[in-house]
């Protein structure tokens, strides 16, 4: 159903009609309107806004260090940046150049551990040497060296 | 010159100087909080809404241009929020209607003052009357009472800001005005006897 503004804005010719009649009637409604009272914010919004635009401008140190780091290094110009990967690049081989190699400690045997070492060395050469000794003492048959050959 | 300055004061944000956007809140968070809070009709809302619109405008400042008026800009923020909110919201204010409970649980706010409580009670179905009148109206309708009446926008800067023409706007307020004249009638004869009396 249409309201009684709306059927007089169907007969409406024009903005010239329009100026005629809207003033009265806005007039009339103004004098009602003004009794409308809106209230205002609570009286820390500023500070609310505020604080929420501070927690929106540091976006990269609640994202993480590493994007916080790579956010540093995108606003840093070239040749700044060039520099500073240099000497970090020259801390780094100084580092490795003066580190020690890693070689395990030698353990000191024991006294009856390297006894026992040593009489197994000396009986390992004596079976090699017996070993060679039956090499060269058994004669090689001829006819099967030169069918290897 | 009001304008220009908020304007001059919106490109110093541009800039990054921050006291001049404290300076834009300080100046219009009553009245962008009321048109909303006469939009939404919750003061609850009004309040995370306008806190909204600023951080719109403080997120947008890199791209804001002077090409129309400040409060153009941040009114067209602050009706677009307030439009998106109404049409999410409409099947649960509309059950809300229904109960005719009062919004937030707060009574409705009176101009007047220093009244006895049987005036306050006439005088707060007055102003819960004039709220459903306006309420009632189509959206754009309301908005551009609103902006005429309360913001004191012209015919130019609500054509703007509704992105449609002058007479448009002269057009949706002649209706707006007539609907609420009329259904508001009664209110306005007993404030004239009011007043005569």
């Amino acid at each position: 159903m249409k309201n009684f503004g709306e059927r007089e804005a169907s007969g409406f010719a024009g903005p010239e009609h329009t100026e005629n009649v809207a003033p009265e009637a806005r007039d009339g409604v103004w004098v009602l309107l003004d009794e409308w009272n809106a209230g205002e914010p609570a009286p820390d919004f500023d500070a609310t806004v505020l604080a929420r635009i501070r927690a929106e401008d540091r976006p990269e140190f609640q994202n993480g260090w590493m994007d916080g780091l790579v956010a540093w290094f995108r606003g840093m110009d070239a040749m700044r940046g060039f520099g500073l990967a240099g000497a970090l690049a020259t801390v780094v081989f100084a580092a490795m150049m003066l580190r020690e190699p890693a070689v395990a400690p030698e353990v000191p045997l024991s006294q009856a551990a390297s006894q026992e070492l040593s009489a197994q060395q000396v009986e390992l050469a004596l079976e090699d040497l017996r070993m060679l000794d039956e090499l060269y003492s058994t004669p090689a048959p001829e006819e099967n060296h030169n069918k290897k050959i | 010159m009001a304008v220009e300055a908020d304007s001059q004061l919106m490109l110093r944000v541009k800039e990054g100087d921050e006291p001049s956007f404290a300076l834009l809140l300080h100046r219009f968070r009553v009245p962008v909080y009321q048109f909303l809070n006469r939009m939404v009709e919750s003061p609850a809302v009004a309040e995370e809404l306008a806190q909204e619109v600023f951080l719109r405008v403080y997120r947008a400042r890199a791209t804001y241009e002077p090409s129309a008026k400040f409060t153009t800009w941040l009114y067209r923020i602050s009706t677009h929020l307030a439009l998106n909110y109404l049409r999410d919201s409409r099947k649960e204010r509309d059950h809300l209607r229904l109960d005719e409970t009062p919004e937030d649980g707060r009574p409705v706010q009176v101009a007047s003052a220093g009244i006895t409580i049987e005036e306050r009670l006439v005088a707060n179905d007055r102003v819960a009357r004039i709220r459903r009148a306006v309420g009632e109206l189509p959206e754009k309708q309301r908005v551009a009472v609103l902006l005429h009446k309360y913001q004191e926008m012209d015919y130019r800067q609500i054509a703007e800001l509704l992105d449609t023409s002058e007479s448009a706007v002269k057009s949706l307020l002649f209706r707006a005005y007539e609907s609420l004249r009329v259904k508001l009638a009664d209110l306005a004869t007993g404030h004239a006897t009011k007043v005569a009396g």
